[in-house]
């Protein structure tokens, strides 16, 4: 059953995502030039770029910038420049690519980054969020903003009202800062074109998912989704970033329909909790091609929104909308508990045979617990589970040799499980 | 003394108390705490360290327990299995007593938003242990914002909803005052031994007052003031010992609990520590908490306007750093020691920006990581021997 599969699709999505973050770079380093909106530091999770976009400034990710520099194995040496200055070798890599950056550049992360004109650190489940910020305060002399947002606590995952206008009044202590830095009054008819933009990339990004949950999906859904992540926590929002995804749409479904997947043949449709391993991202999804496995879902592809389960934002009540998505609409604000329901939902409604956990030193807030994960999946729930462990940035904690030992066995056990079903069958 | 604390014959000298304390402390089936449980006659709710509002569940009329305050020196698989392995060892210890049955005296725990492998910690909790009842506090971080008091008062509120419900009886305003006298009563205990250790370091050993903090972990607040007011008599017939010594200001220790070894280590290598950020659950506040008005609020304004530094708590790193070189000055330290749990973020992260600053102001320090289980001392002592006589040569 195995054999080396390369994935070499690329459709006319691949190009305009290509044209798009391009344009996206060209207006950093404009930016960064002095020329265009002051830049806003934000994060990830759950974030309000929406926000952003409707006082027209320029969203920056540091997240993404750091996840792109493990992919062109650039990270290590900065993150060794970290770690000379003090910084742990069990602080966050992509922390410490960030700041190893910062201390080669002096002025901002890059030279084609615009130094940060407000750090807004949307605290949306990870610690380690706000204290990155305060580290980038501390080098940038920019303001930050803490926009404290309450942990999912209870076991539904549902909001309490005061947590609810908890955060919607820190919005509204926002919107002077955000109005000083652009210079733009707070136009709530802006923000909720700008929501209703978002809105209608939230359903095509919903179907996109959607279509990983049929036979066979015709996208991998954790690594061809982690490459469609950075066009939709910068675009969401904006009419090209609406247009991209009715793109990518378009064709993912025509694929479906022609029963054309990211593999010749797809062989096994596996579940993955956990962020890639960056700096090993072709290894690492070889290792599972090989064998025709494909991810038809992922937890890592909602840690900016969670949106096939129903939520859009609601254009008509701009600042609880966001509130609320950051909230509870997104995977690093939930529980485990949550999660672990997430995962058993995309395991039986997008039909995975197995469940991967790719637990990474960098993230405890992904990882931490892990290992009961796996015993609830395996033991409880009788989901075949392996429970994988290297990093999402650090180059070091990536064995490729006992990584692929460990996927072909777990592969070779499905295979073997199979078998036993068919021969009692 | 009027509470159980005179059931217990208590030694009549420091170090006896200090072992006396450690003894229950050490105690593999924390039979201390069932005993106390029965005394008191109430239930037992166990709290996640650094901070948990113990005015709440003193007014609500439970027996609080600091889980992270009892020892943990057995092997850990049962912990261990559950979460991986760059995953510090006080998350795992405290899972891992729950899954053995040695929590058994709790009814319920109370986890928090300390950090991120904390915070994952409740829910692997509750659905191991489903015998008891677990909450989980959100503590703001935006501070700036007027917003976070009000709010904190919020979550407080729906936590005594919840212990109300529990214990069928209803908390009053006036039961939460005389809770927060109680407590700024401790705090004020705590102060003056903090103040005296400060001035004869020679007297109030390290290893003894970390011994006395702990011990707080498993006693109400009457019990645990009976017992500090206990051992400040005892001080007085302590013998100073001389000996070459730097005066050190000890932090990063404000979670996991330090191995008692590692404390008699750093006393030993000649290090006299004059102030320190162990046992924060009974020392958030600097200052008194004012008795009148809406306790609730007055709780929650106090927690983000008048805590202590701690690393898991949002300050602009200007100000933390700023407010570390006044606290040397203050408590008159020449050095600062950090010990930081291993994988520890928010202790690292915190070092990174202290060691910046500290070196910037030739402060000489130095950095220690530990674990709870650590039990092999020789490279530390090696390396706090080297430093102290670095800065006794110097």
């Amino acid at each position: 059953m195995v054999s080396e599969v390369p994935n070499t699709y690329q459709g006319a999505m691949h190009a305009r995502q290509k044209d798009l973050m391009q344009d996206y770079q060209q207006a950093l380093a404009r930016s960064a030039a002095g020329d265009g909106p002051p830049a806003v530091y934000l994060l990830v999770s759950g974030n309000p770029v929406e926000l952003i976009h409707a006082f027209g400034l320029l969203p920056v990710f540091p997240e993404i910038q750091a996840l792109q520099r493990a992919v062109r194995h650039e990270s290590l040496p900065l993150i060794q420049e970290a770690e000379a200055r003090g910084y742990s070798t069990d602080n966050c890599a992509y922390v410490k690519t960030d700041i190893g950056a910062w201390y080669r550049y002096s002025r901002s992360p890059s030279p084609t980054v615009p130094p940060p004109g407000l750090l807004l650190a949307n605290y949306v489940g990870c610690q380690v969020y706000w204290q990155w910020w305060e580290q980038l305060e501390d080098f940038s002399h920019a303001p930050l903003y803490l926009l404290d947002v309450p942990f999912s606590r209870s076991r539904d995952g549902l909001p309490t009202p005061d947590d609810i206008a908890y955060v919607v009044r820190q919005l509204r202590e926002l919107i002077p800062i955000l109005e000083r830095l652009s210079g733009r009054r707070y136009d709530p008819d802006r923000l909720r074109q700008v929501l209703q933009l978002s809105r209608e990339t939230e359903e095509l990004w919903s179907r996109i998912k959607w279509l990983a949950a049929r036979d066979p999906a015709p996208f991998d859904a954790y690594f061809d989704a982690a490459t469609l992540m950075a066009p939709l926590y910068v675009l969401r929002g904006t009419a090209a970033g609406r247009d991209y995804f009715q793109t990518v749409w378009t064709e993912l479904e025509a694929r479906q329909k022609a029963g054309q997947g990211p593999l010749e043949r797809e062989n096994f449709r596996l579940v993955i909790d956990g962020p890639p391993p960056w700096p090993y991202l072709r290894a690492f999804r070889d290792m599972f091609a090989r064998w025709g496995a494909v991810f038809v879902a992922s937890t890592y592809s909602g840690v900016g929104g969670l949106w096939e389960f129903g939520f859009r934002h609601q254009p008509d009540d701009p600042l609880t909308t966001l509130a609320t998505h950051m909230l509870t609409w997104n995977v690093p604000n939930q529980n485990l508990r949550q999660r672990y329901d997430l995962l058993s939902r995309y395991l039986r409604e997008w039909h995975g045979e197995g469940l991967v956990i790719h637990a990474v030193k960098s993230c405890r807030l992904f990882s931490s617990g892990h290992g009961d994960m796996r015993e609830y999946f395996a033991k409880t729930l009788k989901v075949p589970t392996l429970l994988i462990e290297s990093d999402l940035a650090d180059p070091r904690y990536f064995s490729p040799a006992q990584m692929r030992t460990r996927i072909d066995a777990f592969m070779e056990s499905l295979i073997s499980s199979r078998l036993g079903r068919d021969a009692i069958s | 003394m009027a509470g159980v604390l005179n059931t217990l014959s208590l030694a009549t000298d420091l170090p006896g108390l200090a072992a006396q304390v450690q003894e229950w402390l050490d105690d593999p089936q924390l039979s201390l705490m069932s005993r106390l449980k029965s005394l008191y006659q109430r239930p037992a709710v166990g709290y996640f360290p650094v901070y948990s509002p113990l005015e709440i569940f003193e007014a609500a009329g439970v027996y609080p327990i600091g889980v992270g305050d009892v020892s943990h020196d057995a092997e850990m698989a049962l912990g261990e299995s559950r979460f991986p392995s760059f995953v510090c060892s006080i998350v795992k210890s405290t899972l891992d007593l729950g899954l053995a049955e040695r929590l058994r005296v709790l009814d319920g725990v109370v986890f928090h938003s300390i950090c991120d492998a904390a915070r994952n910690l409740q829910a692997v909790y509750a659905r191991n242990i489903p015998q008891q009842w677990t909450d989980y506090l959100h503590f703001p971080q935006n501070f700036d914002s007027p917003a976070a008091s009000e709010y904190l008062a919020s979550e407080y509120r729906r936590l005594m909803r919840r212990l109300d419900a529990w214990t069928d009886r209803r908390m009053t305003n006036d039961d939460l005052l005389a809770a927060i006298e109680r407590y700024n009563r401790l705090r004020s205990h705590l102060r003056e031994l903090y103040r005296f250790r400060r001035m004869h370091p020679d007297l109030l050993s390290t290893r003894v007052l970390y011994t006395l903090v702990r011990a707080l972990g498993l006693l109400t607040v009457e019990d645990s003031l009976d017992l500090l007011t206990y051992a400040r008599g005892l001080l007085t017939r302590q013998v100073p010992r001389t000996r070459d010594s730097v005066r050190a200001l000890w932090i990063g220790a404000f979670c996991e609990k330090p191995p008692w070894d590692l404390v008699e280590t750093l006393e030993e290598a000649g290090i006299a520590i004059v102030d320190d950020d162990i046992g924060l659950a009974h020392r958030w506040f600097s200052d008194d908490i004012p008795l009148d008005g809406d306790a609730i609020m007055a709780l929650a304004t106090a927690y983000c306007r008048n805590a202590v530094p701690a690393a898991v708590r949002h300050v602009p790193l200007g100000d933390r750093t700023a407010a570390l070189l006044q606290r040397m000055q203050k408590v008159g330290a020449d050095v600062v020691v950090m010990t930081v749990a291993k994988f520890c973020e928010p202790g690292l992260y915190e070092y990174a920006a202290y060691r910046r600053v500290l070196a910037e102001q030739k402060i000489p320090h130095i950095l220690i990581e530990f674990d709870e289980h650590m039990w092999m001392f020789d490279k530390v002592q090696t390396d706090i021997e080297t430093f102290v006589e670095s800065v006794l040569l110097n």
